[in-house]
């Protein structure tokens, strides 16, 4: 048994210590400060840049504090004359090479190096300039490498996820730079910026903020990103009401120094000249005239009233948004149901999780991720199904590449051959669309071998007999035909995540986008129930929620069918509830239209009116020449976004709303996280947060239920409502965020759902799944599988990434990926301009030929309003969810004759 | 003198298994083991022998045995450093080349001691000679069933590889070695944890140089009486002495612990006739100078380490008056300055900067900051260091400035 | 892609460490014996085959001096430039080489047949000068010898074939 203290003596005084610690840590832990450059705990643990040195009785030379261990009776020094002379010895040898311009050094004021310099009183040329001066030439728009200020600790290659740097050579020519000494962007560098985060120096910057400020000059705001449901915390550096950079925030317990080059590089459009600055109205001739709020304000106030007379409450249609606060989610839904009167309010979750929602509420009783992102640690198997995870969710992405590098199992199912695939121990390419198949297969594997958890299943769920009968059809071999893997790949897998447990399961939109969408999430979570992989640590069924607010915007209610907290709308208990709170006599009981389902709508004419917020439809939905013409046929339209996106071009007013580095409220990861947004300056121009827009309208209805004077009040609103966000204040969360459910004041929120396998909705539920082809299957007129996605530099419609001048120039353009094989047989080059052709449209884009996607499969994104795959995807949708099918039509590639 | 390392070596023919059996009574010790005495006996015997580590640090071989036989693990290793690559040894490459079976039946019994199942021989690469040697005995040894499953109808299993340095001096530091080994960097490792808790592949390994592993035989063979009785106490067995420069007849010799080095230079046949000595290195290009009258000194681990010196690997570098002091002591600050591994930054920048101020000096700068300076880094390398070898750097040059002050007198402005 | 014969070479020895990682410094000396330096499309066959980063294999192949990131001559001279060989007619012998062959170390002669290294002690002090030319140590050379060595050189294949031999 190791004691749980023992005693050293630092500097003459005798302390307790854990035996666990470094001689570092045990000097922190009792107030006594040690000087360190390359030390990162846990990331960086070398002992190479030896100025953390002490010395240690009986010891004939001094040690690296950071890397020594401690142990019982030891006398330590952490500081005397000797120690001092060494440090600024060793501190005027890495000085022996650095060039003397501390006065324009970017870093200067929050340069590690610079404060112990002055500390020690250590001077730069004490020594021989032994270093050839090389210049600082790498072409990439974001990253300064000046490898002259580079002082060789080793933090930016330990911290490199993508392996673009490494230490090179040897002796005084060691240099932490890309194999060959490339530029980064001939590397797999992803520009995350993480290296620039850890550089104690000025050898790595960020080339955007250049002159804009030093760190003692910049204000700092903590805040949440905006980019995904990662949910990553971040650092707003503001100067004199202007954003000027955004870094990581080390200390946060979550992400840690963790960001993608969104959540670091993706931040000017914040200042683009394109930002909507004040409202607009539409002229008779088409073109805006700029409008004062009150003149626009009262415009909307007056059409929407005599829409909603003349046809009814429910001729008006809301989009609400996933990436606005919390707050404003539940602003915009009461505003539609108390001041409107109709549940026609829907957003963005249709169009990724909306069968999760159907799906896992029917199944385990609650649609959200069962176990916190950090529980990765704890997987011995991870299964990851339909999601490109270190494109869309990139943090999660990186604790999985940890679990990989710590040893456990990584399946990655997916037919293209993401970047996920590299690390994977197996890795099954099956055909687009044939997951359920794949799942049934598994299990039916899993049971005829008996890898089944009899215990969980008997005590914690019900229907398993059904499941049985259902999944016997997928023997190995059909299942092997329908999904193109092999029956060897598909065992291996089989046996791996039901027997090398804990198993965490994570999806994303490659299930859920199908017409199968429900059924696919059943499979999984059948799966999931069987192998009893849930309500544990390092198990768990997961979906990873797209936007940095979904889970959030589905909590406040912003679904047609259920109010705040999945309280159902035709629950009557639950409308006089709310109607009461609200300070209304009743409230509608009749469940509203989906986004999906709006459309059609419009055409017919039972919807008469829109109001977007932060949603682009015009280019977020399939088919959009279908959703352009039921858009041009609405007799008004309200669009409230950052700038003048292609849906904002068709509205009859639109409103500039304040982005979040302008507003205060919460964001709900997609680990039930939910965390601070704060405004780091004012709004831009006369923009104004989406709330504080709707309240003011609805004041301007009549309505007084909206007059909060900041979003905490609405956050204490939201939480006499929501019994699972009841416990989260502001003041709780100001340094950490809380995963709900968390009922009350004291409660320390729940991480991990469904713990011991106790489901919130009683038992988990086994629900049969049946194959089914996706709707539109290649034929001879269109013999490709076209299937659609993102890539991790974009976000979404790109209104704002393709605004942030960095990431824009580093991925101007869209593509179409084809196999070699598929290239060859159409005589198509690299690069070459093609035309993609469904039954819905055609685009021209280049190509981009390797082996992404297998022969046959074709893939594109809809980031790129040139060449925007929506216009070829299908609008087909789950029965179930209304979910559109974004993963699978059919198309052909043609050469574009000259 | 008693002597037996190399005593009657010529008579064996290095690519003969029959040969090493025979002349050599090869293979005995490792039938004893294997069938007489258990690893911890084993053990025990090497520490009643009192046998010291060849490689240079003269640390006493059973503590590290026994720590690691001790960890708990599911694999062992040993592993034979024969990457000697000191300026001025190669007392090392002299036994690869003449008597292989010699260190293969070494590395059986160490291995057995540890109930390590493989070994490895990490050979410089530039040893092409000995490589090829190396590996036909190795295959003879198979053949042989010395080495494989159940040697010698024992139930002990042994595998031994060999594994080859790429050009990097650092990598006889033993745990850069280690990661040699394993395909990365050689640059050394933070200790603890030591080789023998978490060493190649984490494993429990230890790291013994040739000549250690070659006495280990004879130990077995004659006992650990016979091998405590060799030398003086404290430093007890043979040494083999590197002999180069400018004596008569340079070569290995062997020679009990704490020889006289005058008599080592009888041996080597004296200073070479027309030669005037001038200094002698000691210990390559790690160790200390010594002045041509100090040859009655005695040549082990105390006693050099006394007079500012170094036994280390056994070598001994005997330099004429037609030698620049300074100019050699430049080449061995440049020597280390290219084979830092450049991870922990006073070796990094100090054996650069202490070579750019040597040159300096040979350039006629003087001025009494720079040996200042020069003390004040090589300080910094003595403490700072991480591994060995920076802090071994700047021995030479401290001890040059020691021995030979007016050397630097010029330098120092009283010229 | 490297070419077929060195690329099954390659498999060959990373198949026999089973694909790990200990089996990269074995095919490095493949690489470098085979193309004259770490050649940028071995590296990246290596790279993919052992699913390790390119950059951590180009730095752990700059780390070792046996490796070269500029092509290397056909016969590559290492001539032993530490103290002892250096004092015993070592420092004449590598002027005696540089002008011979009209480089200085680290360089490669225009014709592309010789480069020149100079090496760290090749622990055969008691024989010294000492060279190496390609896989072959020369030992006590002087100027005379080195010129027997270099009009001795035979094609490639036939020095591998009897590689081991020595003075
Ligand atoms: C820079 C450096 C180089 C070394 N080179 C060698 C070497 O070439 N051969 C060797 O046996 N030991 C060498 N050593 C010593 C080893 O680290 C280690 O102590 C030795 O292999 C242990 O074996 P022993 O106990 O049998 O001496 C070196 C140490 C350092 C610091
Ligand atoms: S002392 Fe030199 S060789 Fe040892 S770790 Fe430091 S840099 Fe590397
Ligand atoms: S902080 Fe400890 S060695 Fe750098």
């Amino acid at each position: 048994m190791t004691p749980t203290k023992i005693s050293i003596t630092i500097n003459g005084s005798l302390y307790d210590v854990s035996p666990e610690m470094t001689v570092l840590e045990a000097a922190r832990s009792v107030g006594i400060n040690i000087p360190t450059l390359c030390h990162y705990k846990g990331v960086h643990e070398d002992g190479r840049c030896r100025i953390c040195v002490v010395e240690i009785k009986g010891q004939r030379v001094l040690q690296a504090s950071c890397v020594y261990p401690v142990a019982n009776g030891m006398e330590i020094t952490t500081d005397s004359d000797e120690i001092r002379n060494l440090r600024k010895t060793i501190l005027e040898l890495m000085l022996g090479g650095h060039p003397s311009d501390c006065l324009n050094c970017e870093k200067s004021s929050g340069c590690v190096l610079q404060d112990l310099a002055y500390e020690y009183g250590a001077r730069i040329g004490e020594f021989n300039q032994i270093r050839k001066q090389v210049p600082v030439s790498d072409p990439n728009p974001l990253i300064i490498r000046d490898m002259n200020k580079c002082i060789q600790c080793g933090l930016c290659v330990a911290v490199c996820e993508d392996g673009v740097l490494d230490v090179n050579f040897r002796g005084v020519r060691t240099a932490m730079t890309p194999a060959f000494n490339r530029c980064l962007e001939e590397t797999p560098c992803t520009f995350c910026g993480m290296c620039i985060s850890v550089c104690p120096t000025g050898a790595l910057s960020e080339k955007m903020a250049v002159g804009a400020g030093r760190a003692h000059q910049l204000k700092r705001t903590l805040t949440t990103c905006v980019y995904c449901g990662c949910g990553c915390t971040i650092e707003l550096q503001t100067r004199d009401d202007r954003l000027v950079k955004i870094t990581s925030s080390p200390e946060n317990p979550e992400n840690g120094n963790f960001t993608c080059i969104k959540g670091r590089f993706g931040y000017d459009f914040v200042h683009h000249k394109e930002r909507l600055q004040t409202p607009l109205i539409k002229n008779d001739n088409g073109t805006f005239r700029v409008a004062g709020w009150d003149e626009a304000l009262d415009l909307i106030a007056d059409r929407l009233a005599g829409i909603k007379s003349q046809h009814g409450p429910d001729a008006l249609m809301a989009f609400s948004s996933a990436r606005i606060t919390n707050e404003e989610n539940y602003t915009f839904q009461k505003f539609f149901r108390a001041v409107i009167g109709t549940n026609n309010i829907d957003h963005c979750a249709r169009l990724c999780h909306a069968p999760t929602i159907s799906g896992l509420a029917k199944t385990l009783g609650s649609a959200s991720m069962t176990n916190p992102i950090a529980d990765i640690e704890h997987s011995r198997t991870l299964l990851v199904i339909g999601s490109n995870t270190t494109e869309q969710h990139p943090f999660v992405a990186s604790k999985m590449k940890k679990a990989v590098a710590r040893g456990a199992n990584l399946i990655v199912c997916d037919p293209r051959q993401i970047p996920l695939t590299q690390y994977a121990t197996l890795w099954i390419r099956h055909r687009p669309g044939s997951d359920a198949a794949l799942l049934c297969g598994m299990m039916n594997l899993i049971i005829s071998n008996d890898w089944i958890d009899h215990d969980f299943i008997r005590n914690n769920t019900e229907g398993f007999d059904r499941i049985c009968q259902s999944v016997q059809p997928y023997t190995l071999q059909k299942t092997s035909l329908i999904t193109g893997v092999s029956p060897d790949l598909i065992e291996r897998a089989a046996r791996l995540y039901a027997l090398e447990k804990p198993s965490g399961l994570y999806y994303a939109m490659g299930i859920t986008q199908h017409t199968t969408g429900t059924d696919n999430v059943y499979a999984v979570s059948n799966l999931c129930l069987m192998t009893g992989n849930i309500g544990k640590p390092g198990a768990g069924l997961n979906p990873l929620r797209g936007q940095n607010n979904v889970q959030g915007s589905c909590d406040m209610g912003a679904l047609p069918n259920v109010y705040p907290g999945y309280h159902k709308v035709i629950d009557l208990t639950a409308m006089k509830k709310f109607a009461a709170a609200w300070g209304v006599d009743s409230l509608s009981t009749k469940p509203g239209l989906t986004l999906t389902e709006s459309f059609d709508a419009m055409l017919d004419g039972r919807i008469r009116a829109l109001w977007a917020v932060g949603e682009n439809p015009m280019m977020s939905d399939p088919d959009v020449n279908h959703v352009e013409s039921a858009l041009k046929k609405l007799d008004f339209m309200v669009v409230q976004d950052l700038f003048l996106t292609e849906t904002a071009k068709l509205a009859h007013v639109v409103l500039p709303s304040a982005s979040f580095v302008e507003k205060d409220g919460t964001f709900t990861s997609t680990e039930r996280r939910v965390q601070r947004v704060r405004a780091g300056i004012s709004p831009v121009g006369s923009s104004r947060t989406d709330w504080q827009i709707v309240a003011d309208l609805a004041g301007r209805m009549g309505y007084q239920g909206m007059g909060w004077e900041n979003s905490l009040q609405i956050m204490d609103e939201i939480r006499s409502l929501i019994p699972f966000y009841h416990g989260i204040t502001y003041q709780r969360i100001e340094k950490r965020g809380i995963c709900w459910p968390c009922p009350s004041l004291d409660h320390p929120g729940t991480p991990l759902l469904h713990l011991d396998g106790k489901f919130t909705g009683g038992k988990g539920q086994f629900m049969p799944v049946e194959f089914n082809e996706p709707a539109e299957l290649p034929s001879e007129e269109y013999p490709l599988t076209l299937t659609s996605g993102r890539i991790l530099a974009h976000w979404h419609t790109g209104t704002m990434t393709r605004r942030s001048r960095g990431i824009a120039a580093l991925n101007p353009l869209g593509f179409v990926e084809i196999n070699t094989e598929d290239a060859e047989l159409l005589d198509i080059s690299q690069g070459e301009l093609v035309r993609v052709i469904s039954r819905r449209g055609s685009v021209d884009v280049p190509a981009r030929i390797g082996e992404m996607t297998p022969p046959k499969v074709i893939f594109m994104t809809f980031h790129f309003h040139e060449h925007n795959v929506n216009v070829l995807t299908n609008d087909v949708r789950d029965p179930v969810s209304q979910i559109p099918e974004f993963k699978v039509c059919a198309a052909r590639v043609e050469k574009i004759s000259v | 003198m008693k002597t037996f390392l190399i005593k009657g070596i010529d008579a064996i023919n290095p690519l003969e298994i029959e040969s090493y059996i025979e002349n050599a009574s090869g293979y005995q010790a490792v039938e004893k083991v294997l069938k007489q005495i258990r690893p911890d006996e084993l053990i025990a015997e090497i520490e009643a022998a009192g046998l010291r580590g060849r490689g240079g640090a003269g640390f006493p071989t059973h503590i590290k045995w026994r720590s690691a036989a001790g960890s708990d693990a599911d694999q062992r290793y040993i592993i034979c450093n024969a990457d000697e690559g000191e300026p001025g040894t190669f007392k090392d490459r002299f036994l690869l080349e003449h008597n292989p079976h010699l260190i293969i039946e070494g590395m059986l019994i160490s291995g057995y001691a540890l109930s390590a199942t493989v070994g490895y021989i990490y050979i410089r690469g530039e040893f092409t000679e000995a490589v090829e040697l190396i590996k036909k005995a190795i295959d003879a040894a198979y053949r042989r069933g010395f080495l494989g499953t159940d040697i010698l109808g024992s139930g002990f299993d042994f595998d031994l590889k060999i594994a080859l340095g790429r050009g990097a001096y650092i990598c006889g530091e033993e745990t850069a070695l280690i990661n040699s080994i394993e395909g990365k960097r050689g640059e050394a490792r933070c200790k603890p944890p030591f080789p023998a808790t978490a060493g190649l592949f984490g494993k429990p390994t230890v790291v013994d140089n040739v000549e250690t592993i070659c006495n280990i035989p004879f130990i077995i063979r004659n006992g650990s009486k016979w091998f405590s009785s060799i030398g003086i106490p404290g430093s007890h067995g043979t040494k083999l002495f590197a002999i180069s420069g400018c004596v008569e007849k340079p070569g290995v010799y062997e020679a009990e612990m704490g020889v006289r080095l005058s008599d080592l230079t009888d041996m080597a046949g004296g200073i070479r006739k027309g030669s005037r000595l001038s200094c002698i290195l000691c210990g390559g290009a790690s160790g200390g100078w010594l002045k041509p009258d100090s040859l009655d000194i005695k040549m082990d681990f105390e006693s050099l380490k006394k007079v500012g010196s170094s036994l280390g690997s056994g070598a001994v570098s005997f330099f004429d008056d037609n030698c620049d002091l300074l100019e050699l002591v430049e080449k061995n600050i440049s020597f280390f300055a290219d084979e830092s591994c450049g991870n922990c930054t006073p070796c990094r920048e100090g054996t650069a900067q202490l070579q750019r101020y040597i040159s300096r000096i040979i350039d006629g700068e003087n001025s009494r900051d720079i040996l200042d300076k020069l003390k004040r880094i090589a300080d910094t390398m003595l403490k700072a260091s991480r591994c060995g070898l920076g802090q071994a750097a700047p021995v030479s040059i401290l001890s040059a400035m020691r021995v030979f002050p007016e050397l630097f007198d010029k330098a120092n402005g009283r010229n | 892609m490297p070419e077929k014969e060195l690329r099954e070479k390659l498999e060959a020895v990373l198949d026999s460490y089973q694909y790990q990682r200990e089996g990269l410094l074995p095919a490095l000396k493949v690489v470098q014996d085979e193309t004259g330096h770490l050649d940028p499309t071995c590296i990246c066959f290596l790279s993919k085959r052992l699913r390790i980063p390119e950059s951590t294999i180009y730095g752990t192949g700059t780390f070792y001096s046996l490796h070269t990131t500029e092509k290397l001559g056909r016969y590559t001279v290492r001539v032993c430039n530490s103290i002892v060989c250096h004092s015993q007619s070592g420092k004449e012998l590598l002027d005696y080489i540089e002008k011979r062959l009209s480089v200085k170390p680290g360089e490669t002669t225009a014709d592309g047949l010789f480069s020149l290294e100079e090496a760290a002690c090749l622990g055969a002090c008691d024989r010294s000068p000492v060279i190496m030319v390609n896989e072959t140590t020369y030992y006590r050379v002087t100027p005379e010898y080195f010129e027997e060595i270099i009009t001795n050189l035979q094609p490639e294949s036939e020095i591998a074939d009897n590689g081991g031999e020595c003075r």
